[in-house]
């Protein structure tokens, strides 16, 4: 109707404006559109993986906490049952020598709570060592692993050996300590779980990278079991692996080795550059 | 022709009176700029009007063509300077700014040759009009695709930018031929598809009213903390 009112002798140049004006809209108008839906859709995929994140944080602190909790159970119930007991029979035995007037059972007794008192100052190292290890803290990561794993190879069940190829700077106490309690669990397991015969560690660095490999020749796991089991209820000594890497901002990689005889689990963690 | 006339006036006002009567909420720079630039536009309309309707041998002037010549100029910068303001690609604004200084000195020399004609019969004058608003188009969809490259958390369409962006892109890319091909045109064919811009001047105001209505989102707080969300969740695998 509109285009009907246009002068004849410019209807070329009027049909060229009419449709490139409407062209010209419905691309604009298009584009403007696909905008807001391309938008739309990578926000929505933003918050699923933001929601995805939170829940695993959320995960890794329960997980956290639970190990928490269960390490103070243990401590008290190390504190009740045998520190607690043991300074009772001490006291017995001091009271026993207030009563007796007898030298020699006196002397005794006296004895006896000393023997006692002993075994209870051991017995609170023993807990402090776990909350601690000393040979961590007096000489670094290299020795509490090596160790560790003299006591597991005297227990003749296993053969486990560890090799430190480029440690002449220790991490800080509280990383060595992280990465300790990383490698202990990861042992754990291995003794719980794998039937392995032997198990060999060795350290590595490349660059600013950091990095703790350990084979074993048992029933291991790769890197989808391990995210799998992350994921889920259980596996509550893994997500306590990974919320502790995550401090150190390091990753862990399982995987099978390439002659499927063994499994391979990397530690890599970036060394601090010296200030 | 009349009515839509009369309609794109208010709607020319109808941002303005948003953007006074919210002034607290758009009392920035951007916001600004184009109040500024819609001030203009009414006192350019007004001049318009005054030298159509109230002077005698206007046709054998220069004025009005010298006074769109000059709106061209100056509606590139006002809105080049929104889109530049808006910008945060370093490149993306360098190339807004060559292409400003060169349409500059090609608008000029065209403004130098409106002035030293003395007469002239053309109204608008195609190739500055169509080249400012084919640039704004370009630095409109510069703009639009640094939006999407940026994680955010707010939609495109909260934020006051993207409408005034809408705005533009509109009004250019609905005009882009009617200017165009405006010098090849009868003068009654000139006269009937004035209401292409019209159209486009209603829906621009529309859009500038819109944009005056939302409140300016806070830049910092509505991105994606990316780096604990994306790269610390690819950190333990």
């Amino acid at each position: 109707m509109f285009l009907l009112q246009v002068n004849n002798q410019h209807s070329d140049v009027s049909v060229v404006l009419f449709f490139g004006t409407i062209g010209m809209l419905a691309l604009t108008i298009g584009l403007i559109v696909f905008i807001i839906f391309h938008q739309r859709k990578v926000i929505k995929y933003q918050m699923t993986l933001q929601k995805m994140e939170n829940e695993q944080q959320k995960m890794l602190l329960n997980a956290s906490i639970r190990l928490q909790e269960e390490e103070r159970q243990r401590i008290a119930a190390d504190l009740h049952d045998d520190a607690g007991p043991l300074l009772a029979t001490a006291r017995l035995y001091l009271n026993e020598n207030l009563v007796n007037m007898d030298k020699t059972t006196q002397l005794q007794s006296i004895y006896n709570a000393k023997q006692i008192i002993d075994d209870t100052i051991q017995l609170i190292r023993n807990i402090s060592h776990s909350l601690m290890p000393p040979t961590l803290k007096n000489f670094g990561l290299e020795s509490a692993v090596n160790d560790t794993f003299q006591k597991i190879s005297g227990s003749g069940n296993l053969n486990a050996s560890a090799r430190f190829h480029d440690y002449r700077e220790r991490l800080p106490l509280d990383n060595e300590l992280i990465v300790f309690r990383v490698i202990q669990e990861l042992i754990n397991n291995i003794l719980k779980h794998s039937n392995a015969s032997f198990i060999h560690l060795t350290q590595n660095t490349n660059g600013n990278k950091f990095y703790i490999r350990m084979h074993h020749d048992g029933k291991g796991m790769t890197q989808a079991d391990f995210e799998r089991l992350t994921k889920s209820a259980a596996g509550l000594g893994l997500k306590n692996i990974q919320s502790r890497l995550k401090v150190l901002q390091g990753r862990i990689f399982f995987e099978k080795d390439p002659s499927q005889t063994y499994y391979k689990v990397t530690i890599e963690l970036n060394r601090e550059e010296p200030q | 022709m009349v009515f839509l006339k009369t309609l794109a006036y208010i709607t020319l006002v109808l941002p303005l009176v948003v953007y006074l009567i919210l002034n607290k909420r758009n009392n920035n720079k951007p916001s600004r700029v184009i109040f500024y630039y819609l001030v203009y536009s009414i006192v350019h309309e007004i001049l318009v009007y005054y030298l159509t309707n109230f002077t005698d041998n206007i046709s054998d002037s220069n004025a009005i063509p010298l006074l769109y010549a000059i709106f061209t100029i100056i509606e590139f910068f006002f809105l080049g300077y929104y889109i530049y303001d808006s910008l945060k690609n370093k490149l993306f604004k360098k190339v807004l700014l060559l292409c400003s200084i060169i349409f500059l000195i090609t608008a000029l020399i065209n403004l130098f040759f409106i002035i030293s004609s003395g007469v002239n019969n053309q109204l608008i004058d195609t190739i500055p009009v169509s080249t400012s608003a084919i640039l704004l188009i370009i630095f409109s969809i510069l703009y639009l695709f640094e939006e999407i490259q940026a994680p955010k958390i707010g939609f495109i369409y909260s934020n006051p930018k993207f409408w005034i962006i809408v705005g533009i892109m509109i009004y250019f890319t609905g005009t882009f031929f009617f200017f165009l091909l405006f010098s090849d045109l009868s003068g009654k064919d000139q006269y009937n598809y004035w209401i292409i811009n019209l159209i486009c001047i209603i829906l621009k105001n529309i859009f500038f009213t819109i944009s005056f209505f939302l409140p300016l989102e806070n830049e910092n707080s509505n991105e994606f903390d990316s780096s604990f969300g994306i790269n610390h969740y690819n950190t333990i695998k």
